[in-house]
């Protein structure tokens, strides 16, 4: 800066690490307040049993790896394979979630044709009923349909997402002028080109944000897969951690249930940690000139 | 029009229709008739027109009307929760995204906000009920710390549910909102912001001119969403509170009294006519004021 | 015709500590304290007394429920689905409230950490109620080898004789080997040596009176937890005492909902008439048939 040491720019640069500061200070007081509950289920997790019967403690104590071993070979449980069906899940609802909401919002984004807003209007009052309400008549929709012997009841309908649509269309509505649109058009691209080949790279931050989130609540989900799941071998892992909330009072091992609860969590940890940085790297790859 | 698209799209909407449309209508339906189990008898479905709904609007002993009175808990549950997870999500993703401001460690930043979104809602409220028991440690703290000479039942008082059931909320969800702003404001053109310093606009004035006016679209997909859930909030206070809604129902939410109905009566007619008021009933304000 | 068979009876008793009841009532001999708890009465005397020496009489206001519960002369439920409530459960309330106020117990729900955690050596509850399978699989904290106080409880019948749970052995319909689940069942039931094992590996209470008849009298047969009484030879005492009247399917869910509304009345967030109006919609809720006031 050529203005280096006038006393305007110094004000400046002190109201700037003022500033700052205040930031720093609001982010690590929430950032304890996050973290917090994180480190007390690792706490947890780190107790036995009896420990835990015995009340509070605020240091990790010895039984970690005796915590894991049981945990990863329980007989009635078996974490490992859950958690291979919770990603399995996971990753198709949360990929043709995305895709299939990002063409519909393209659909209702880039054309004019006379039931939009009807259709627009029937999305949005879909997205307002509880689910809750939904899921007795769905079940017994599957039931009819034979489907409850494998994955397909729990992705299929992640084709039909409101929320995640409504998203991508109002991000589409401030970030995608109808330019781009047109000037592929005119270059001679297919409609279903421009939108996987030029349309989609732009909503990369979109993309990540909502294939996380659409991941997340499909690994979480337990209202529906518990009523729909009968086969042991595709159990979720909430599910699993249902039964071992439910299993028998006295040989219940509160030590093993926290070590449940944390291995749940990390494989969606992973994935996001992964996720957000093509969150940055997509960023500076979709902006528009001009 | 271009047929691929048309069709595709036609594809979605009509698997919207299927998994959807057939079950609210059984919803809607099933809430004129009696239908619910004894035991292990089936009770019904016999028709009894509105009676259901007569149920709901019936006042008790003490002359407030139930349905309005958990609307009006909804109501408040989701203030306390949603409007400080709006603003400061506001706040931290222009902070993230602020050319001038360089916070750094935001990746750090970034993944310790989302975590509590990670955390099961049921897990998370197990862990805030046994860390605000009555022989939990946040109670040994305060005795130890003398705030207090006798052990204080966070469970029996209004305020202090309620609080936690926002605090849990909040925790849960404004990381997820930060994320989701701060894409929108990624989304943004930097070419705008370049432009408005140039001409000499404070940050102040960037911000309401030109960052928020863009960001509207995706703040109202935020402040819809989080009205949606707080509707339908259900899991936190459910385990919170064991089901019970204490003090005396006052933390109940709709779909908890939902809940109570699909558990052991199976009462498919109270429960359509629960669902169908609170989902197409006019916004929960008039309920605001019959919260007690 | 026989429609399942239990192979675990359970008779329950009033389970007490006994350097606790030494300090209140100055023995802690199962005979001496029984009289002196034979009616209730006497037993919310011992309370006050206990309480005078800084002891809870309970744990939790709802651990005598189940004594008044059991013994009701009506059911929850009359013959036109009119909600009553039987005088024994009056009274309890009336105790459960009186307790609450003049501090004689906690108010939280039996199975919460807060009731749990007076099963400790530290711990101040002068007793708890509860059958073999109580005192044998859920006083963990009791038993714990650091902070337990094994060996310092004793049982008696208490001011009036009950039972909780009981296991049931059922075949299904429709079951492709009729033969085996009834040798199975009878196993369980009329097997001498199958039920001794289950007395003395786990401690229960078999449904076989032989088995617990030789049980009860040999001198040499004892419980470590309590101190190394004889606890076969009291069930065996007790059981004569039980009533099985006045059950309904509404049991369960009734007793449970009165038990958690009643509580916020004990803890005065509510007052009575708050709470019987949400016990009431509790009601309305599980049982829509009901009919209540």
């Amino acid at each position: 800066m050529k203005h280096g040491n006038t006393s305007e720019s110094r004000r400046a640069r002190a109201m700037l690490t003022a500033t700052r500061a205040v930031v720093y200070a609001i982010l690590i007081f929430l950032s304890a307040l996050c973290l917090f509950s994180f480190y007390l289920l690792i706490v947890n997790a780190s107790r036995s049993n009896a420990d835990l019967q015995g009340g509070f403690r605020f240091l990790p104590q010895g039984n970690f790896l005796t915590n894991l071993r049981n945990s990863w070979n329980d007989a009635s449980i078996n974490i490992p394979r859950g958690m291979l069906n919770s990603f399995v899940v996971a990753l198709c609802t949360s990929v043709l979630t995305t895709y299939f909401s990002a063409l519909t919002a393209y659909g209702l984004h880039a054309y004019e044709f006379r039931l939009k807003r009807a259709a627009f209007t029937f999305i949005m009052a879909v997205m307002v009923i509880p689910k809750q309400v939904c899921a007795a008549g769905f079940v017994q929709l599957c039931y009819k349909f034979h489907l409850t012997t494998s994955y397909l009841p729990l992705i299929l309908p992640g084709i039909a997402a409101p929320i995640v649509f409504f998203y991508m269309k109002q991000y589409m509505e401030s970030t995608l002028p109808m330019e781009i649109i047109d000037a592929a058009r005119v270059d001679g691209s297919g409609e279903f080109y421009t939108f996987n080949r030029i349309i989609l790279p732009m909503l990369k931050p979109a993309l990540a944000v909502q294939m996380i989130f659409s991941f997340v609540e499909s690994w979480n989900n337990y209202f529906l897969p518990a009523l729909l799941l009968d086969r042991a071998e595709l159990k979720t892992v909430p599910i699993m951690i249902a039964q071992l909330r439910a299993a028998d009072y006295s040989k219940f091992d509160l030590g093993k249930m926290y070590m449940f609860i944390l291995l749940a969590i990390l494989p969606v940890l992973v994935v996001y940690i992964f996720l957000s940085k093509s969150i940055i790297k997509g960023v500076t790859a979709g902006s528009v000139k001009g | 029009m271009p047929s691929g698209v048309i069709s595709s799209l036609r594809r979605s909407l009509s698997l919207t229709r299927f998994f959807t449309w057939p079950p609210q209508v059984l919803t809607v339906y099933n809430s004129f008739f009696e239908n619910y189990r004894e035991g292990l008898t089936q009770v019904g479905p016999n028709f009894v027109g509105l009676k259901n709904y007569a149920t709901l609007f019936t006042p008790d002993s003490s002359g407030s009307v139930d349905i309005l009175k958990y609307a009006g808990n909804t109501v408040a549950l989701w203030v306390g929760g949603a409007v400080p997870q709006i603003l400061t999500a506001l706040l931290l993703a222009i902070f993230f995204t602020s050319c001038r401001l360089r916070i750094k460690g935001q990746a750090f930043f970034k993944a310790v906000i989302y975590l509590p979104n990670l955390i099961m809602a049921s897990a998370f409220s197990m862990l805030f009920y046994t860390l605000f028991s009555n022989v939990g440690p946040v109670n040994q703290l305060l005795m130890q710390l003398g705030w207090s000479d006798h052990v204080i039942d966070f469970f029996a008082v209004k305020f202090t549910v309620r609080g936690l059931i926002c605090l849990m909320n909040f925790l849960m969800w404004f990381g997820n909102t930060t994320i989701l702003l701060m894409a929108g404001i990624m989304g943004i053109d930097q070419s705008l912001f370049e432009a408005s310093t140039i001409d000499g606009a404070s940050s102040l004035q960037t911000f309401f001119r030109v960052t928020l006016p863009l960001l509207t679209p995706i703040l109202v997909y935020t402040i819809i969403t989080a009205l949606i859930g707080g509707l339908q909030m259900f899991d936190v206070p459910q385990v919170l509170t064991n089901g019970l809604g204490t003090p005396n129902r006052t933390s109940t939410t709709l779909i908890m009294y939902l809940n109570n109905y699909l558990g052991t009566s199976k009462n498919y007619g109270m429960a359509g006519a629960i669902s169908w008021w609170s989902s197409s009933s006019p916004p929960c304000s008039a309920s605001w004021c019959s919260s007690p | 015709m026989v429609k399942g068979v239990s192979f675990q009876c359970c008779p329950a008793a009033m389970i007490y500590r006994r350097s606790i009841a030494k300090d209140v009532l100055g023995t802690d001999d199962p005979a001496q304290v029984q009289a002196a708890v034979s009616d209730w009465d006497k037993f919310n005397a011992v309370a006050e007394q206990a309480a005078a020496k800084g002891y809870l009489m309970t744990a939790s206001e709802a651990a005598t429920y189940r004594v008044f519960s059991n013994n009701v002369s009506a059911p929850w439920v009359d013959g036109n689905n009119n909600l009553q409530i039987d005088e024994n459960i009056q009274t309890w309330m009336k105790q459960a409230k009186d307790f609450s106020d003049k501090g004689y117990t906690q108010d939280c729900d039996i199975w919460s950490d807060e009731c749990t955690a007076q099963m400790f050596a530290s711990g101040k509850a002068m007793c708890y109620f509860g059958p073999a399978w109580y005192f044998n699989f859920s006083m963990g904290n009791a038993q714990d080898a650091e902070k337990g106080c094994s060996g310092d409880w004793a049982i008696c019948q208490g001011p009036q004789a009950h039972f909780w749970g009981g296991t049931w052995l059922l075949a299904a319909a429709g079951s492709d080997n009729p033969t085996m689940l009834a040798d199975v069942m009878n196993t369980f039931i009329n097997d001498e040596e199958v039920c001794s094992l289950l007395v003395e590996k786990e401690a229960q209470f078999s449904n076989n009176k032989a088995v617990n008849a030789k049980f009860a009298e040999d001198p040499n047969f004892g419980n470590d937890f309590l101190g190394g009484q004889n606890d076969t030879a009291m069930f065996v005492e007790m059981a004569g005492n039980i009533k099985f009247e006045n059950q309904t399917i509404y049991d369960q869910l009734l007793n449970e909902g009165l038990q958690s509304n009643w509580r916020e009345y004990c803890k005065g967030t509510v007052s009575e008439e708050e709470a019987m109006s949400n016990f009431y919609k509790y009601v309305n809720e599980k049982y829509p048939s009901i009919v209540t006031p």
